[in-house]
């Protein structure tokens, strides 16, 4: 599930929505999703002071701070879909107990990416960066639902304000939330070397993916996690190096010539 | 990874070109000294085709009859051995690290003895730079091989190599019997 959840009484030709979190955008983008019945009145009657503002927790480590709704969650009755009916922990609570365990294994509190941590270019993500007013805390912001969720409708590092966004629908499954993270936490890494010129260069598009995949899943984790070979199809091999994204399909083997005439 | 290379060690090598040149580029340049990125491709493609973890290994390699849109091979061929007959294949590949898998299924003669391995000719006759060709042997009903190193790789326009292949009973949607080519460019 993504966004924002909504419910119509068509009797009363009103709409409630949940915004989980404020963002203009999504506002926007709700009003002409609720606008489109009809022209019927819109009420947004949800508490827009208690839905607008962000839930924040913080991990023991400091190293993320993740915004999210924990109204959104708890309020089933207008998150009554399929997707989220009859769970008794919501998603973003999974994500939020999970955090610990995966910050840990991910290497921003130990582990195998340890020695990135410490790399004196890299954010220290658990504790201090430099900055021209001296020592400062960074950590590392993920996004639940956010806009750019919606926007993008998967896991994305936000480059101008670096932060991650994440689906909730995406966190579900431990293993799909641990390679997301791991992949969009090595972008954050990433920027450390190539800023946003670089990041947003086509020319780096493959390398930065395919590293942040394979940081995904195997480098931030102690045991590498399956799904490494999820966009190869039989045709990958035919496209060249710096090709970006799945290839599932025919590729350059079409146009491959048999000069023979069939044999037997 | 498994070459025993380092991912920080790699990555940074990458990202701290100074230099504004594709990624590939200075990967190429960090793995000059470790096999080179050339060899360390060849490697790459034979692992994921014909190695039992390679990514491809999910895929048939070829399929001689029905629908062969998930057939990891970009064409397929038989020969009759000892017909004296003759097939040929022109590759087209992209530039900068590419494969294309031709397979190729031995099939015995009408009067040929079965489970007999015989030499069958591969050659090169002309090729642009860069590109290598790298013949595998995948034995009867197997879709990997133990070791995913080619029998013989061919170089240089003209080379050619003698392989011994066995005869086959290759069925529909079984794994072909005979000699595989891949080409791999640069």
């Amino acid at each position: 599930m993504g966004g924002p959840a909504h419910a119509v009484d068509e009797g009363s030709r009103t709409a409630t929505v949940l915004l989980d979190h404020f963002s203009v955008v999504g506002v926007f983008r709700l009003l002409g999703k609720v606008l489109g019945y009809g022209g019927a009145a819109v009420i947004i009657g949800t508490s827009a002071g208690e839905w607008a503002l962000n839930d924040v927790y913080i991990t023991p480590e400091g190293n993320f701070k993740i915004l999210y709704s924990k109204a959104a969650i708890e309020k089933n009755l207008v998150m009554n879909d399929s997707t989220w009916a009859g769970r008794t922990v919501g998603p973003a609570f999974r994500i939020r107990g999970n955090i610990p365990s995966i910050s840990r294994t991910s290497g921003i509190s130990g582990g195998r990416l340890e020695g990135l941590r410490r790399h004196p270019r890299l954010p220290q993500s658990a504790g201090e960066r430099k900055g021209w007013l001296g020592k400062y805390q960074k950590q590392i912001i993920v996004k639940m639902d956010s806009y750019f969720s919606w926007a993008t409708g998967a896991p994305s590092y936000e480059k101008i304000f670096e932060r991650l966004h994440i689906p909730t629908d995406n966190a579900l499954a431990p293993d799909d939330a641990r390679v997301t993270l791991g992949h969009e936490l090595f972008h954050v890494v990433q920027a450390e070397y190539y800023g946003i010129a670089g990041m947003s260069n086509p020319m780096n598009s493959w390398w930065l993916e395919a590293t942040a995949d394979y940081a995904g899943h195997v480098a931030a984790w102690p045991a590498p996690l399956a799904g490494l070979d999820y966009g190869c199809g039989p045709t990958y091999l035919t496209y060249p190096l710096s090709t970006k994204g799945r290839i599932t399909g025919p590729g350059w083997s079409d146009r491959a010539t048999n000069t023979s005439p069939p044999d037997g | 990874m498994d070459r025993g290379m380092n991912f920080r060690g790699m990555f940074e090598a990458v990202a701290g070109d100074t230099a504004l040149v594709p990624p590939e580029r200075s990967l190429a340049a960090f793995l000059g000294s470790r096999g080179g990125m050339e060899t360390l491709y060849r490697e790459f493609a034979a692992w994921m085709i014909f190695a039992r973890g390679g990514f491809l290994s999910k895929y048939p390699l070829a399929t001689f009859s029905g629908a062969t849109d998930r057939d990891v091979a970009g064409a397929r061929s038989t020969l009759t051995l000892g017909s004296g007959r003759e097939i040929t294949r022109a590759f087209e590949l992209p530039e900068g690290y590419a494969a294309q898998l031709w397979a190729i299924r031995l099939q015995k003669a009408a009067r040929g003895k079965s489970g007999s391995r015989e030499p069958v000719l591969v050659k090169v006759n002309e090729k642009t730079s860069g590109m290598v060709v790298d013949v595998f042997v995948v034995p009867s009903g197997q879709r990997t091989l133990s070791s995913a190193a080619p029998v013989k790789s061919l170089f240089t326009e003209d080379s050619s190599a003698l392989v011994k292949a066995g005869v086959g009973t290759s069925s529909a949607c079984s794994p072909p019997t005979g000699t595989s080519a891949r080409g791999t460019r640069r």
